[in-house]
């Protein structure tokens, strides 16, 4: 089972879901935490959802 | 621990649940990049809010990103406790590292000191996993 959370339709948001379900939305990680504060932490999953393609790689500092 | 890779834009990417905590902050888990070309652990700013980390905005090191691009980015003044979970078994490890915090970037990246150099990392392309096995003893 893949959630779909990398959708364009969550481009520039947090994305707070569980098991494959997404719960709630915000584009600020404290919003959505205070959106899913009921939950059982634990079982939750977040994640940012960028709205350009991965470039990381941090190399040099 | 096992990994099954996540669809992104018609890609598939080495990305894994994280939990992120300092003392008596704990977040739940966070989706984060096995980011195998990046140097140091990055985490966004916001991370650092919630844990309760206030940011010495004129401790900053200039950076870059690959491709040359130059960002700053900001050492946390603690250890951060990380942990991660096998989804298909009850397996667990945890760590300590230093972490930098970024104002710029929104996705966090896992990478060599600390964190990455400590497992054995294997992918598996053509399966759309990844496998991380820890080499050291949980603390």
């Amino acid at each position: 089972m893949f959630l779909m959370i990398y959708s364009k339709k969550n481009a520039g948001k947090w994305v707070a879901s569980r098991k494959g379900k997404v719960l709630a939305t915000d584009v600020r990680l404290a919003g959505v935490l205070r959106k899913v504060k009921d939950h059982d932490k634990d079982s939750l999953q977040l994640a940012f959802v960028p709205k350009t393609p991965f470039l990381a790689g941090f190399h040099a500092i | 621990m096992r990994f099954d890779f996540y669809p992104y834009e018609g890609n598939w990417l080495p990305i894994i649940p994280v939990i992120f905590a300092c003392k008596k902050n704990r977040l739940p888990p966070i989706l984060a990049l096995v980011d195998t070309g990046a140097t140091h652990t990055i985490l966004p700013m916001e991370i650092a809010t919630e844990l309760g980390i206030t940011i010495d905005h004129d401790d900053r090191i200039e950076t870059q990103v690959a491709g040359g691009t130059q960002c700053f980015i900001y050492p946390s003044p603690f250890m951060i406790d990380c942990l991660i979970r096998d989804p298909g078994a009850s397996m667990e490890c945890h760590w300590r590292a230093p972490v930098f915090f970024s104002e710029g970037q929104h996705i966090v990246l896992l990478g060599h000191h600390r964190c990455l150099e400590k497992f054995d990392a294997t992918f598996y392309g053509p399966e759309k996993r990844m496998e991380l096995h820890p080499r050291f003893r949980d603390r």
